[in-house]
């Protein structure tokens, strides 16, 4: 008897974001080796020097490469990027189980809190929260678990309730199982793939949220390196030295069309209609 | 469950959301001034005596503004507001004929072109392609003044359309998409392949029976993602130092007037639930039955 292995047809959306993707990772893990200058190092004698051979992005107010920092930054923003999804995953995703074993009342509880809260463009919301926490990478992780889990949260309450119809929940039931043990045992693993596909697609939107937020002097104040800060100086030296503006902006671009394509190509692989 | 008519329903929807908001505002605000922000008031009955203040239109002194919040909110309101619908109308232009384009040319170059940038689109961050488009079109093609507001009429329409460009540019990809993917689809369905057996013409099928079934995907992809787009249209305005909203929070944020910072934030929330509001409502004119659920 043949088994029907699962086809791994790789879509092109799918390979361009791996490959793209994957080179971030060896941008960020070899940051030290693709650098050609010391970041930090500044020298007087070049500051704001045109892109040239020698400064691929040219310099900046202190003479330092921006080459060389837009490379070294890329931990700092793929960290945003990738950590900031997990806390609006994990309380999205158990406000909507939470909300989902509530019933109606649950459905009316969350469709409220979601709404009032998906009312703010996280862009603004982030901003206060993030002030207030302080500025940084902690700062910013309490303000995507308090704006962020609005679309898992209800993604996850319409997933599982569906699946509530569904017959093996009904023999669930005939089996003698509580309707807890069912909720946690045999709906939740089947509506944990959205959920999934939703933080995958969530990453891209994540940087660009970062990098905001870093925009506005939020994230680094302390002068680290962060595309958004890299960026905000280029802007108050638009005149002047216009390539501290749009080098980093375009290494944002090149990051979250990654993470973008990856997303299109799984769910596109793992089949989500919605 | 005792299910109320829509009619009913949804103005109480409303209400509740709206309420809502003021209580993000009042939990942003008890986090921002601690336990002094009444003074002497039960906590049980803070919330109450901040919804009070604000029925009252008291929402506090602002620092940055030198006037009361809601002076100084409201009056950062119109620049918002025309900027935000200046965008929306040329990204609703630009989607549905770039989208049409792509159909005509499915396959070929214009398409793969169009899909090229709409993939690229979505990944812009809203802070720098206004910067981006202000190095091509100010800096080194000096057509548009750069960043700024002007003065006097001329100038603040002048000092409009760059912003409103970079906005737009960043609002269409995803209607751009999803009109392309209904319409290739619509084209192919029973239907319109009828249609063609009949022998009406490409161009008479789709302006007839298959245009109208194309806009509610359109007028979906903006609904779904309201607060994205003014949170966008925000952040752009920021960055062009255009005195409206999103400055106003930006600056309000980092001067740490957080009374002043929520004041517009709870506007901008009423302004996210209004806009979603009139996309129901072209929703439901596009399609009677849109607005049944």
């Amino acid at each position: 008897m043949s088994i029907a292995l699962p086809q791994w047809h790789v879509s092109p959306a799918l390979r361009r974001g791996a490959i793209l993707v994957g080179i971030w990772l060896l941008v960020v893990a070899g940051a030290d080796l693709l650098a050609p200058y010391d970041p930090t190092i500044r020298s007087l004698k070049e500051v704001f020097l045109p892109p040239s051979w020698a400064h691929w992005f040219g310099t900046d107010d202190e003479g330092r490469d921006v080459f060389s920092r837009a490379i070294f930054a890329a931990r700092l923003d793929l960290m945003l990027a990738v950590l900031g999804v997990f806390p609006p995953f994990a309380i999205g995703t158990t406000l909507g189980l939470l909300a989902a074993h509530g019933g109606d009342f649950g459905e009316a509880i969350l469709k409220f809190l979601g709404r009032s809260v998906g009312a703010f463009p996280t862009y603004l919301l982030a901003l206060p929260i993030v002030a207030l926490a302080g500025p940084g990478l902690r700062g910013f992780l309490l303000a995507v678990a308090l704006t962020g889990w609005v679309g898992y949260a209800l993604k996850v309450q319409a997933e599982t309730r569906r699946l509530m119809q569904s017959d093996f929940v009904t023999a669930g039931r005939g089996l003698g199982f509580g309707s807890f043990r069912i909720l946690v045992l045999h709906v939740f693993p089947n509506s944990l793939l959205p959920a999934l596909l939703l933080a995958v697609s969530e990453v891209a939107g994540m940087l660009l949220l970062g990098c905001t937020v870093g925009y506005f002097g939020l994230i680094a104040p302390s002068g680290d390196m962060e595309w958004g800060a890299m960026v905000a100086l280029g802007a108050a030296n638009l005149d002047s030295a216009w390539w501290l503006a749009l080098f980093p902006g375009l290494v944002v671009l090149a990051m979250a069309t990654g993470f973008n394509l990856l997303s299109e190509g799984l769910a596109e692989r793992f089949g989500s209609e919605s | 469950m005792l299910r109320l008519p829509s009619a009913v329903r949804r103005p109480l929807w409303l209400v509740a959301i709206l309420l809502g908001i003021t209580l993000v505002g009042f939990l942003l605000l008890r986090a921002a001034s601690g336990a002094e922000m009444s003074v002497g008031v039960a906590w049980y009955m803070q919330y109450p005596v901040f919804l009070g203040r604000i029925a009252r239109g008291e929402f506090g002194f602002s620092v940055v503004g030198d006037g009361p919040v809601l002076w100084v909110v409201l009056g950062r309101l119109p620049a918002s507001l025309v900027l935000l619908t200046l965008s929306l109308a040329i990204a609703g232009a630009v989607s549905v004929s770039l989208a049409l384009v792509a159909l005509r040319h499915e396959g070929r170059w214009p398409d793969k072109l169009i899909c090229f940038y709409a993939t690229l689109g979505l990944g812009a961050a809203p802070f720098w392609l206004g910067l981006a488009l202000a190095i091509l079109l100010a800096e080194a093609l000096p057509i548009f003044p750069a960043l700024g507001f002007g003065d006097g009429l001329i100038s603040h329409a002048y000092h409009f359309i760059l912003p409103s460009l970079a906005i737009a540019l960043l609002f269409s990809p995803a209607p751009i998409l999803a009109l392309r993917q209904t319409l290739i689809r619509a084209m192919e369905s029973n239907h319109v392949t009828a249609m063609r057996a009949q022998g009406l013409d490409d161009e008479a099928i789709y302006r007839r029976h298959v245009r109208r079934n194309a806009l509610l995907p359109a007028v979906g992809a903006l609904r779904e993602r309201t607060a994205w787009l003014v949170g966008t249209a925000a952040v752009v305005e920021a960055t062009f130092k255009i005195p409206g909203l999103g400055s106003l929070v930006v600056e309000a944020t980092l001067a740490r007037d957080f009374p002043t910072a929520v004041g517009a934030l709870m506007v901008v929330a009423v302004a996210v639930l209004l806009l979603g509001q009139l996309f129901d409502f072209v929703a439901g004119l596009v399609d009677p039955r849109a607005g049944q659920s």
